[in-house]
């Protein structure tokens, strides 16, 4: 009988905001070719597995797939790069709105995070025999915009009937990493048990900002959203950022359709125009093509008041680092 | 045909608002949903006579470059520090 082994992957999804058309309604299509261009001539050179790029707005966000873990230099420098190169030779030529905004520094020190504009998501892991993930991405809102969705999906069983009904889910719930971005301070608290405390830091989600899920009975990861400690210049916290988000689903996790039911209440968040000065209704959003071939979609604009805040979600079924689909899920 | 009038009127009560009164009662019925997240729930300024500082007193939060180095070891416990409940119940005589 064949053994299954489980392979190490790492999946991760780096975003930046590289110039809007027009103003910050969308991104050009040109930026999106490119991207994806030079991220096959990387899959054929063998540093990533499978790639994927797609935009919501005017945020581009890069997902790729490799085994050389979380924080690499390589991969977080591929990524730097496409960023640079696009705003150089495409976005200042066309002279896109804010070309280059999120590119806060001229030289790359290894890692992207840290204040260097571009938001990352990433998750290394033992691919299931089946691995289904759900990608999110939003546009003019803030990283704990997820902070409700994401506590209804693994803590709340009247979103996830699988916290009652499943015994892998049942048998201990789920553990939530909770950033403290104004002091750079984690916490770790588990539902249900602590499910209050949680509730009571979470409610704040300019601050208190969901990072990692895992599943309590064996630390599996489920989940990882690309929040940063923010910096605190002239007396304000600073670099709030449109999130990405990865979540693994099915056969101890919640189901595709429990993740995705979460987000069926547009809840109100903070963001929209002028740099995230309002609060409005996060609506999810369909993609307006996508096409397999070239591993690219093209996302939703952004449009009254430079919004709503919109989130995407794309479904893909991962095999041995290969990315199949996706599916646009809304 | 007499009318007879009564003090004080009851201004809104007149078709003109019912718009109003419908209106609301589905924005109550909307943000209802949202539970205790902001921007339902009020910021944590206005939360001082609540629960929130006591929360955040009992925890014990990890410094995030700390953690980053070692999640594996960090992750297998909890930062709260929640006394033990009382599992016996009350006694049957």
């Amino acid at each position: 009988m064949k053994q299954y082994l489980p392979m190490k992957v790492t999946v991760s999804i780096i975003k930046a905001d590289i110039g809007g058309l027009p103003g910050h309604a969308w991104v050009h299509p040109k930026i999106l070719e490119f991207a994806a261009e030079r991220l096959r001539e990387e899959q054929r050179s063998g540093l990533l597995i499978d790639y994927f790029v797609y935009n919501v707005g005017d945020d581009m966000s890069l997902l790729m797939t490799h085994t050389k873990g979380e924080n690499n230099p390589d991969i977080h420098g591929l990524a730097w790069s496409i960023f640079k190169e696009a705003t150089e030779n495409i976005a200042k030529k066309v002279k896109l709105y804010g070309a280059g905004q999120d590119l806060l520094k001229d030289t790359f020190s290894g890692n992207i995070r840290g204040g260097l504009g571009p938001q990352v998501a990433e998750m290394e892991f033992e691919e299931r025999p089946s691995e289904p993930l759900v990608v999110f991405a939003a546009d003019k809102t803030e990283p704990g915009a997820f902070n409700l969705p994401f506590y209804r999906i693994f803590a709340d069983p009247f979103n996830t009937a699988g916290l009652v009904i499943d015994p892998a889910m049942h048998q201990g719930g789920f553990r939530f990493e909770i950033l403290d971005v104004y002091e750079g301070k984690v916490y770790l608290l588990d539902a249900p048990e602590n499910s209050y405390d949680i509730l009571g830091l979470i409610g704040t989600p300019g601050r208190y900002i969901i990072r990692r899920i895992y599943r309590k009975s064996d630390l599996v990861q489920a989940s990882v959203t690309s929040v940063e400690r923010l910096n605190l210049i002239a007396g304000r916290y600073v670099g709030k950022d449109d999130p990405v988000a990865i979540v693994r689903a099915q056969h101890g996790l919640p189901a595709v359709g429990e993740v995705l039911e979460a987000f069926a209440y547009p809840h109100l968040v903070e963001g929209w125009m002028r740099g995230g000065s309002h609060v409005g209704p996060l609506m999810p959003a369909k993609m307006v093509s996508i096409d397999q071939e070239r591993k690219i979609a093209l996302g939703p604009k952004m449009t009254r008041f430079d919004g709503p805040p919109k989130v995407i979600a794309l479904g893909f079924q991962l095999h041995d680092g290969y990315l199949e689909g996706p599916r646009g899920l809304i | 045909m007499m009318v007879t009038w009564r003090a004080p009127v009851d201004l809104f009560d007149d078709p003109a608002f019912d718009y109003s009164r419908q209106l609301a009662a589905q924005i109550t019925d909307y943000i209802r949903r949202m539970g205790p997240v902001m921007p339902h729930r009020l910021p944590p300024e206005e939360m001082e006579y609540t629960t929130l500082p006591q929360i955040l007193s009992k925890l014990k939060p990890i410094p995030v470059d700390e953690y980053e180095k070692n999640r594996l070891q960090y992750i297998q416990f909890v930062t709260s520090q929640t006394s033990g409940q009382e599992t016996t119940g009350p006694s049957h005589d």
